[in-house]
């Protein structure tokens, strides 16, 4: 087979670069992936392909030469998840490089990198491709930001490189799915009425389409090119569509001062939550007090297969994660870090994707919303 | 008692997290020999279980163990367990037995040729909740079973450490003969033999995440059986009687009894006699090795928790319709 339809997936365990996979598979090409964790790799090992397993920040150039020999093209959906700020930016940086040598040794011809719209400024409006970016004190956007620098910047044998920029990516699997509909399942979401950012939501498989264009693209050179879904939403509206799949997603709109009063009142009501936390760091009679407040079942959900300190990890992240968000609440309100992100994010100003890939969003937001619901009755995430 | 030489073919995740630490608790046998392709894991187990003989093939330790643990991936199993058997060893198999029916029947006959003893690894069958559901279903407490209805599934994150996983040549499969090989070993432990089955997976080529089957027993019962690696079903069994109808949690062990026209429903857990707590995966796995020794010194007693490899082919003989007779799930789509 000729190396033209040979391609590599880096990252292909996860939401986009599974089904990525899976669109790729149906154009023709042959697709070889990488991931960190084979465990990640169930949706894809469905598919006849070769799926290689490597954690990157531990390999060598000539591995990934190795693994990219006779591959016509790459595409990195990978990205550093370290917590500490400064290890997550070096990271970033060190997996670009990586990734350009190995690509440029190994002769592939293209090289397709995930950016994400987040590496723009905060309120920055409306953006295009020639705003101008500056690190923001953010782990995720600066080690995005990084990592799309080295893509660029570097001179490089590879003869495209694009750097595609997406904004909020949801469908089957993805987070902008699920995490919309679990918080605003078993209580009433409440959000302000009034936030300010815009939101370009593109569904999973036209991300996949613009990857595909991407592979395509007549141009030499690199160039970074932004992508966003049909429709520029407020905020209000995305979680509206979803509240729309079914009578169990509650959603509320108040004004600041109101929410601002309901989280004085939620901060009380979680105090004997935290009394417990303290009582949990103490250990003494940890795991009575775990089952007495949570119960087997959901404890047992929870651990799986982990036991030992691991388990206990879990456990005492578990606990803190719902006493950071009291859950149990009949209301269940917006962290102000989730209002700050809904406050600022931009808009995109650019038709680049059409001139450059012909590309143009397909899905309506409530038609992949639709889809969606499908999905999560089928995960059981909906009734 | 001589104590029984134990080799391990195969030392990836199982054999780490549940054979070697459940083999320390057992007075008469011991781990002798490791086998596997990834020398540092070897370098790992010696260290940890003061193993002398490891290696890349069992051919060069022959003299060193009387017991076999073949825990590689599932289409090796046959020709390992052949090979074992016919060299006069005792095997304890990772589940499944074999990929298909014809090599599970094969192995069964050679054991009993060499009198030597073939188990299963499916420990499932001495969780007491899995024991009681049993007993319940065989006291015609709700009478002749009628329909039936099993889901087991979560989001997948078994520590896999080969590829080969996803190799439907060198696994066998996906979901349906990984985690059905326990299920299907359990339902029809329960309920009987099956007469026909149909059945649909997600695979395309590789191995399927997501399955489904809709199977009619030799009673004459009807019911469905899902399964994924994608999703967290129910994970539950519910059992419908002419009687009455019996449920149980395959993840909490919770029981629950509700005879026909009753509005009351007796439920709790079930443990086993004298113990308080359910048992630990730990010690399912020490349970099966003292069951194992004792079929090895001819000790078999009623109380033995062994599961014998004729005991599976049921399960074995479904898994390999269902592969035969494949259709496509709509789930396909994500």
């Amino acid at each position: 087979m000729s190396n033209k339809s040979r391609v590599c997936v880096l990252g292909a365990g996860g939401a986009i670069g599974s089904q990525l996979v899976r669109h790729l598979l149906s154009k023709g090409y042959q697709v070889t992936t990488v991931v960190r964790r084979l465990s990640s790799a169930v949706r894809i090992g469905r598919y006849d392909i070769n799926i290689v397993q490597a954690d990157l920040l531990e390999c060598s150039t000539e591995k990934l030469v190795d693994i990219l020999d006779d591959h016509c093209a790459l595409i990195d959906c990978t990205y550093s998840t370290d917590s500490d700020y400064d290890t997550r930016i070096s990271q970033s940086t060190h997996l670009a490089n990586l990734i350009c040598d190995a690509a440029e040794k190994a002769n592939v011809e293209r090289l397709i990198h995930l950016g994400t719209i987040s590496v723009y400024p905060v309120n920055a409006g409306d953006v295009s491709e020639e705003t101008i970016c500056i690190p923001r004190g953010d782990a995720y956007a600066d080690a995005k930001l990084a990592a799309e620098k080295v893509m660029l910047s570097r001179p490089t044998k590879i003869r495209s490189v694009v750097v595609l920029q997406l904004p909020v990516v949801y469908g089957p699997f993805m987070m902008w799915t699920t995490a919309p509909v679990q918080q605003m399942l078993g209580a009433t979401y409440t959000m302000p009425d009034d936030l300010r950012g815009r939101c370009t939501p593109i569904y999973v498989d036209d991300v996949a389409t613009a990857v595909a264009l991407a592979l395509e693209i007549n141009k030499t050179g690199a160039e970074k090119i932004l992508l966003s879904g049909p429709e520029a939403l407020n905020w209000g509206d995305f979680y509206r569509e979803f509240s729309k799949l079914s009578e169990d997603l509650k959603l509320n709109f108040v004004s600041r001062d109101q929410l601002n009063k309901l989280v004085e009142q939620g901060e009380r009501q979680a105090r004997p939550l935290n009394a417990l936390k303290e009582k949990f760091s103490n250990d003494g009679d940890f795991r009575q007090l775990v089952l007495a407040q949570f119960g087997i079942r959901t404890v047992y959900r929870w651990l799986k297969r982990r036991r030992g300190q691991e388990g206990m990890d879990v456990i005492k992240a578990r606990i803190a994660n719902q006493i950071d968000t009291p859950s149990d609440l009949a209301v269940r309100l917006i962290s102000q870090h989730t209002i700050h992100t809904y406050d600022t994010m931009p808009a995109i100003r650019s038709d680049k994707a059409s001139r450059l890939l012909g590309f143009n969003a397909e899905i309506s937001f409530a038609d992949g919303v639709k889809q969606c619901g499908d999905w999560l009755r089928w995960a059981r995430i909906l009734k | 008692m001589s104590v029984v030489r134990v080799a391990y073919i195969g030392c990836g995740a199982v054999v780490e997290r549940s054979h070697l630490p459940a083999l320390l608790g057992v007075e008469n046998a011991t781990p002798t020999v490791l086998i596997d392709l990834n020398r540092s894991q070897l370098e790992l187990l010696k260290q940890t279980y003061g193993v002398d003989n490891i290696g890349t093939s069992i051919d060069e330790f022959l003299d060193e163990f009387d017991l076999a643990v073949i825990a590689t991936p599932s289409a090796s199993h046959y020709a390992l367990g052949k090979q074992l058997l016919s060299q006069g060893k005792h095997v304890l198999m990772e589940k499944p037995l074999a990929s298909n029916y014809e090599q599970a029947k094969e192995l069964v006959e050679l054991s009993d040729r060499s009198q030597k003893v073939l188990a299963v690894s499916l420990v499932r069958r001495f969780l007491p909740h899995f024991q009681l559901f049993k007993s319940l279903l065989e006291s015609s407490v709700i009478g002749q079973v009628v329909k039936f209805e099993v889901e087991e599934g979560g989001v997948f994150n078994w520590p896999v450490q080969s590829a080969s996983f996803y190799n439907h040549s060198k696994s066998g499969g996906g979901v349906l003969i990984d985690n059905g090989a326990h299920l299907l070993d359990a339902l029809l432990w329960w309920l009987g033999d099956f007469k026909n089955a149909q059945y649909l997976d997600d695979a395309q080529g590789g191995v399927e995440a997501d399955c489904h089957l809709d199977l009619t027993l030799s009673s004459g019962a009807q019911g469905t059986v899902t399964m994924s690696r994608l999703r967290n079903l129910r994970n539950e069994i519910s059992v419908y009687g002419e009687l009455g109808s019996l449920s149980m949690s395959l993840a909490s062990g919770d029981i629950r009894l509700k005879p026909h026209n009753s509005r009351v429903v007796l439920g709790g857990q079930a443990l086993a006699e004298g113990v308080a707590t359910t048992p630990s995966v730990l010690s399912l796995f020490e349970q099966q090795y003292r069951g194992v020794v004792d079929a090895i010194s001819n000790n078999l007693n009623e109380e033995s928790s062994i599961v014998l490899a004729n005991e599976c082919l049921p399960s074995i003989r479904l898994i390999d319709a269902c592969y035969r007779e494949r259709s496509n799930l709509d789930s396909l789509r994500w």
